[in-house]
């Protein structure tokens, strides 16, 4: 087994993960291989997930199993040996952030970077284009805090939590960026839209929590346009962009959920960053944003 | 158009099942129950306020429309539709 620190929780594995091994006592949660439920009784929060108020059982087909209980014990049952790769992937994106949702954490997608000292956090739906503007900003020489999902502690401080410490990038971005240095692994298996690389991304800053002062949502559009958002409208962005928001209606753990909610929206410059379609205009995106964050 | 449960004498009170949180001078409600959130504006949160102690319909429309530039009718149609919605998501009760 081993050992690992993610999000502040003590993580002791039987599968491999990205990030350095650490030293604890007692785990938090326990990932273990083994055989899962068929069914379990419950509703079905969306096509591969059944949810009941303290198991989720998460199916993706032709990959793997896992089955959640308590928030703090999962079990993976791969289902073909040869895409191993795949089931770790899908356990550190739509697993891990059903876990955070779970322990009444706000995770979103998207990275988080620090930008002038400030942390920001780029987030938006798939092909939103997170991943380019994030990568034009490494490029520049902004340190990345943490990639594909980001929490927040929900003590009074409200700082990024530090996560995997993997970038997921397709090939032409590797490219463009000369990056051929830092790949992991290359990653292609059945469900996945495109092969993407998996980077390694550790820097002085990742194992550190970090404020969070900017939120910008990529929104695709036919301009490159940023506009800013105030009052309710930012706490109704970030309702509305939480990863796996979908999912908190099972959980019993409001609460915990509307304080950071509520933090967040006090806290955080909420920037809304519109992409022209079709064209990759990245740097112009970057001096949109930079010209904003500096004032 | 009120519901069948309202009427001007009705009088509501805020559910105590509702945490707010006020953001640039505009209010957020989530039910703890449900986990629900809902948003008022400026004048939402005014008749928020106003719920605070026991209050009519009817009463609370008379101090809206000292405050706002609105006639009766109409502001006693919008509060009543306000608080319609309010009632059903649970943010407020009708005290019997």
């Amino acid at each position: 087994m081993k050992k690992y620190r993610f999000y502040e929780m003590n993580i002791l594995s039987e599968m491999e993960l990205e990030g350095p091994e650490v030293e604890f006592e007692s785990p938090d949660v326990t990932i273990v291989f083994g055989e899962t439920p068929k069914s379990i009784e419950g509703e079905r929060a969306a096509k591969t997930v059944l949810i009941n108020d303290h198991e989720v059982l998460i199916q993706i087909p032709k990959i793997a199993n896992y089955y959640m209980t308590h928030a703090n014990h999962i079990i993976v049952e791969p289902i073909m040996k040869d895409y191993m790769l795949a089931v770790k992937m899908y356990f550190v994106g739509r697993v891990f952030s059903t876990l955070l949702v779970q322990r009444g954490l706000v995770p979103f997608h998207g990275s988080a970077l620090c930008i002038e000292n400030k942390g920001v956090l780029i987030t938006g739906k798939s092909g939103a284009g997170k991943t380019s503007i994030t990568s034009g900003l490494i490029n520049r020489g902004y340190k990345i805090l943490t990639d594909d999902i980001i929490a927040f502690d929900n003590s009074d401080s409200l700082k990024i939590l530090p996560g995997f410490s993997h970038q997921k990038l397709h090939p032409e971005l590797v490219e463009r960026y000369n990056l051929q240095d830092h790949i992991i692994t290359y990653a292609d298996y059945p469900g996945k839209s495109r092969p993407e690389y998996y980077l390694d991304r550790t820097n002085e800053k990742r194992n550190q929590k970090h404020s969070v002062d900017i939120v910008v949502l990529m929104v695709p559009s036919n301009e490159n346009y940023i506009e800013e958002y105030t009052g309710m409208d930012k706490m109704d962005l970030i309702l509305r962009n939480v990863y796996g928001g979908y999912l908190t209606e099972y959980f019993n753990n409001h609460l915990d959920r509307f304080e950071i909610y509520s933090q967040l929206a006090k806290r955080v410059r909420f920037f809304v960053l519109k992409r022209k379609r079709g064209e990759f205009s990245v740097e112009e995106q970057i001096e949109l944003l930079l010209e904003k964050i500096m004032t | 158009m009120m519901s069948k449960q309202m009427n001007d004498n009705t009088v509501i009170v805020k559910s105590e099942k509702v945490l707010t949180t006020e953001i640039d001078d505009e209010l957020g409600l989530m039910n703890i129950d449900k986990g629900l959130y809902f948003t008022l504006n400026h004048t939402g949160k005014r008749i928020w306020e106003l719920i605070e102690t026991d209050i009519s319909i009817k009463d609370l429309t008379k101090k809206l429309i000292e405050e706002y530039t609105i006639g009766y009718e109409e502001c006693i149609k919008e509060v009543s539709e306000l608080l319609d919605i309010m009632k059903n998501n649970n943010l407020v009760d009708i005290k019997s």
